[in-house]
């Protein structure tokens, strides 16, 4: 996991870099830049996955830095940590893609909170969810997909969980804050680009499905639920989980399988998950999943 | 208008989020006998305000310390000097004055000695608050600055 620190402060660029460090990712690289110039070019040669970038910096500030970095046609995630906070400049940044402002100084769960959205995607971009709220209705001839009953849901975690897991049905609700972050995997058939199905676990879903395909700690677990942050073990949980889903979806509704194009997600957002799920022609099931520690998490199979 | 409460609520929350010494406020007078004393920052806040921020160097020293997270031995006046003027950002980006001024910004420097008592004299006070980090002293000043007059 690439990260870049762009700030001329050297204090603060370690301040950044050990908040990072507490994230608990074992794969982290952090590079330092002290102006945007420099990360300009590192950000060409190394591509990180994430910068971190001050806002106000000598000759070029984090904004412009933004800006170069599209036109450079490089396709990378970009936070704001800086003291500037008049809402002007935040939708600024917000309107040129930016992930996040962090308000300089902050505490390590401000940050966290901030980044691990960004480190926790698997390529999926806000853009993509907004083509699948849009998508159109399945190609004439395709066979449509049958969603998996909640007893087969049950079935196909038990294979591979290491708790009991317990699914059942779930009338249809919008979305309610309480619910995210959440986890959403979008799959489509091998080899092509056009999403099939997408795959909503809410935070409880999240909790009890990624900590049962591996040995995740309870206060891990707690400390997830109660700070609404989804560490990087349970995530991993979840993506085994969704591949789980996918195996089944694909055996009942059509020979070919599918596969996941992305995973992400989504930590305030509510809106936008509304409008993903929330389409009268949408083909929907709501599932209920629970164990001993955890009730009520929700997860939702829908094809666009 | 920035009172001088506020002035102090917000340097004590940025000192104290960077350091482990906590930062009390005094209600010590800042002679002018003292001034050369102290190492002195300055930033533009708006068109007609400047913060002024006089520090004890040994208390920017253990701030770098622990920003830095570096023994102070192996730090050099310019690691110093970095930590006290982010620490300055910070405290002016958390001052609240004018919305007219948000799009104001202005980087925080280092101040010469000899121009600080010309400042302090000359200038109107808007607010100022004098405080401690152990025994170090520490001095922030808000000042009503005329623009006709100003010079960077």
């Amino acid at each position: 996991m690439k990260i870049l620190i762009v700030d001329d402060s050297k204090a603060m660029q370690q301040i950044v870099k050990r908040g990072l460090e507490k994230l608990g990712y074992d794969d982290l690289e952090i590079v330092l830049a002290s102006n945007a110039q420099d990360a300009l070019v590192i950000s060409k040669n190394w591509k990180p996955k994430l910068i971190l970038s001050d806002w106000h910096m000598p000759e070029m500030t984090g904004i412009e830095l933004m800006h170069e970095l599209g036109k450079s046609m490089l396709d990378i995630d970009v936070g704001f940590v800086t003291t500037e906070s008049s809402p002007e400049r935040i939708k600024e940044a917000k309107d040129a893609g930016a992930l996040f402002v962090v308000n300089k100084p902050f505490d390590v769960k401000t940050l966290h909170d901030a980044v691990l959205p960004a480190l926790q995607r698997t390529g999926v971009k806000d853009a993509e969810l907004e083509i699948v709220e849009g998508e159109s209705a399945h190609a004439e001839g395709e066979k449509v997909l049958i969603l998996p009953k909640s007893e087969s849901l049950q079935k196909a975690f038990k294979m591979l969980s290491v708790k009991e897991i317990l699914v059942s049905d779930m009338a249809a609700a919008q979305p309610k804050q309480e619910w995210l972050p959440c986890v959403i995997g979008l799959f489509g058939f091998n080899n092509e680009k056009n999403i099939k199905v997408v795959v909503v676990f809410d935070l409880i879903a999240s909790t009890i499905l990624g900590s049962s395909f591996g040995n995740v700690d309870n206060t891990i677990i707690d400390t997830a639920v109660n700070d609404k942050v989804i560490p990087k073990s349970i995530i991993d949980g979840c993506e085994r989980a969704l591949y789980m889903i996918s195996l089944i979806i694909g055996r009942e509704g059509d020979n070919r399988d599918l596969s996941m194009i992305s995973m992400s997600t989504v930590t305030s957002n509510i809106d936008k998950l509304g409008k993903l799920i929330g389409r009268k022609e949408v083909k929907r099931i709501d599932y209920d999943v629970s164990n001993n520690d955890y009730k009520n998490g929700r997860v939702i199979i829908l094809c666009p | 208008m920035q009172d001088g409460h506020n002035l102090f609520d917000v340097s004590k929350a940025v000192w104290e989020s960077f350091s482990s010494v906590l930062l009390k406020e005094t209600n010590h007078v800042l002679e002018d006998s003292t001034v050369s004393d102290l190492q002195w920052f300055s930033c533009k806040i708006s068109e007609t305000r400047q913060v002024m921020l006089g520090i004890d160097q040994l208390a920017g020293y253990q701030l770098a310390e622990d920003m830095l997270n570096l023994p102070l031995v192996s730090l050099s006046d310019v690691d110093e000097q970095d930590a006290v003027l982010e620490l300055m950002n910070c405290i002016c980006g958390n001052l609240h004055w004018d919305k007219s001024s948000a799009d104001f910004f202005d980087q925080p420097k280092l101040l010469p000695v000899v121009d600080i008592l010309p400042l302090l004299h000359n200038l109107k006070m808007v607010s100022d608050v004098t405080a401690e980090t152990g025994i170090k002293r520490f001095y922030i000043a808000v000042l009503e600055t005329d623009v006709n007059h100003l010079t960077d």
